[in-house]
């Protein structure tokens, strides 16, 4: 009986170690899953402003007949944010800018490409530097000197 | 069998044709090309020609005298296949331009420098597609002239002067002959101009179109003819737009006079004294 006795208050005693362990683990769970998913909010809340940013060049391939060439194309540029702020396009290979917007989220622009090389583009807060989206318009050659550089092969 | 060895002969032809500017397109630097060559590429003045290698398909409309010996029409339309390629190494250059009027070129650029470049060669009649050049004779003379071309850069057009010399003892003939064109760039078509004169012998007009006394005898239908030399000129515009990286689309329209030591030739049936020509082409290029 004792040991019954003994044993009845040893069960409630794990019963209740086993309580305290599962309502900790729990509670712990409950925390890190809680900070985990405040964590995600955190970096959603923080990452989107990146993350949103589209900026987006139709059509993106221009060329030309020989290197060294002019390459003309009419392009369209589209870009779209999730916040309403002063953006500017602006062609970072020859650091000028295309094309400022105020109070908006989103915009349009026609413009009429020419270069010899390919360019690169960026969408900008108006008074930053830091690239929020980016493209490329590239420009390609039919008749390229870079095909007889690969050579291996020789007629004579 | 004998149809089948013929076609084994021309696959063999094609073949090794295929393989030589297929090397070709894998090569260094050409010094100096055909100047049409350079005006439709829009060679950059200074810049050395590419090797390389295109084909393509093109369609022509020609209109243009024609030989009692031939029974072809001065006027037709007609579609065929072309290659295009150039090659160098150590300043040796085999070049073919289906545009030039000539077949294979086999030289040697002798002298360049930044305005001026100066090409010994050699031009066959190989894998030459006809245009309005060859039309002022029979087509199936076999061909090769020897002789050099200066090519030079004045102000913005491009000067080609080039004189050849019969290499076959056929009819030991020469040709001489001055060209001048320009390029113009609108937008991504290449546009280009060229005007240009050529002399012929005696000896090679006489050739193609003379009537020998003893032809006249044996040919009731013909009187004798000598021919002597002449001039022509000659003009052509056209347009070059690159599709894409691999494609590229022309179109040349172009005219020569026909002097008269040609239309005086008994030998003609149509007494046309300029000959004119439209080809559109799309070339793959390799």
């Amino acid at each position: 009986m004792i040991f019954v006795k003994q044993s009845k208050s040893t069960n409630k005693v794990l019963k209740l170690f086993f309580k305290v362990i599962f309502s900790s683990s729990v509670a712990v769970l409950t925390l890190i899953s809680g900070s985990a998913v405040a964590e995600a909010i955190v970096n959603s809340v923080s990452g989107k402003p990146q993350n949103s940013a589209h900026l987006v060049v139709t059509p993106k391939r221009c060329i030309a007949l020989r290197k060294g060439q002019v390459c003309y194309l009419e392009v369209d540029f589209s870009w779209q944010h999730a916040q309403i702020n002063d953006y500017c396009l602006v062609n970072t290979t020859t650091s000028k800018t295309i094309k400022c917007w105020q109070k908006q989220r989103q915009g349009e622009f026609n413009f009429d490409f020419q270069s010899t090389l390919s360019n690169d583009f960026a969408l900008r807060h108006k008074t930053s530097t830091k690239d929020l989206a980016n493209t490329q318009i590239t420009v390609a050659w039919v008749y390229k000197s870079s095909k007889r550089a690969k050579s291996t092969w020789r007629l004579f | 069998m004998n149809t089948t060895k013929i076609i084994k002969l021309h696959t063999l032809k094609l073949f090794l044709a295929s393989t030589v500017f297929s090397c070709a397109s894998f090569s260094s630097a050409t010094l100096a090309s055909d100047i049409g060559q350079n005006l439709r590429n829009n060679t950059e003045q200074g810049s050395d020609s590419e090797n390389y290698l295109e084909l393509g398909v093109m369609v022509r409309v020609r209109d243009t005298q024609t030989f009692k010996s031939s029974n072809g029409k001065g006027s037709y339309t007609s579609t065929g296949l072309f290659i295009n390629g150039s090659y160098s190494w150590n300043n040796v250059f085999i070049e073919n331009y289906s545009e030039s009027g000539h077949g294979l070129v086999v030289g040697y650029n002798a002298f360049t420098n930044d305005d001026w470049s100066f090409d010994l060669m050699a031009t066959t009649g190989l894998l030459k597609v006809s245009f309005e050049h060859d039309s002022l004779y029979s087509p199936d003379k076999d061909e090769l002239m020897v002789g050099g071309r200066l090519s030079g850069y004045v102000g913005n057009n491009i000067v080609q002067f080039s004189i050849n010399q019969d290499a076959t003892g056929d009819h030991n003939g020469t040709t001489a002959s001055a060209l001048i064109g320009r390029n113009w760039q609108l937008r991504n078509w290449n546009f280009h101009g060229i005007i240009g004169a050529e002399y012929v012998s005696a000896k090679l007009n006489d050739y193609y179109v003379g009537v020998s006394e003893e032809s006249s005898a044996h040919l009731d239908t013909l009187d004798a003819y000598k021919a002597g030399d002449s001039v022509s000129f000659s003009t052509e515009l056209g347009v070059t737009y690159p599709i894409s990286e691999d494609w590229v689309f022309r179109a040349t329209g172009s005219a020569i006079t026909i002097p008269d030591a040609i239309t005086d030739s008994p030998r003609r049936r149509s007494k046309k004294s300029v000959a004119t020509s439209f080809r559109t082409s799309l070339s793959f290029v390799f």
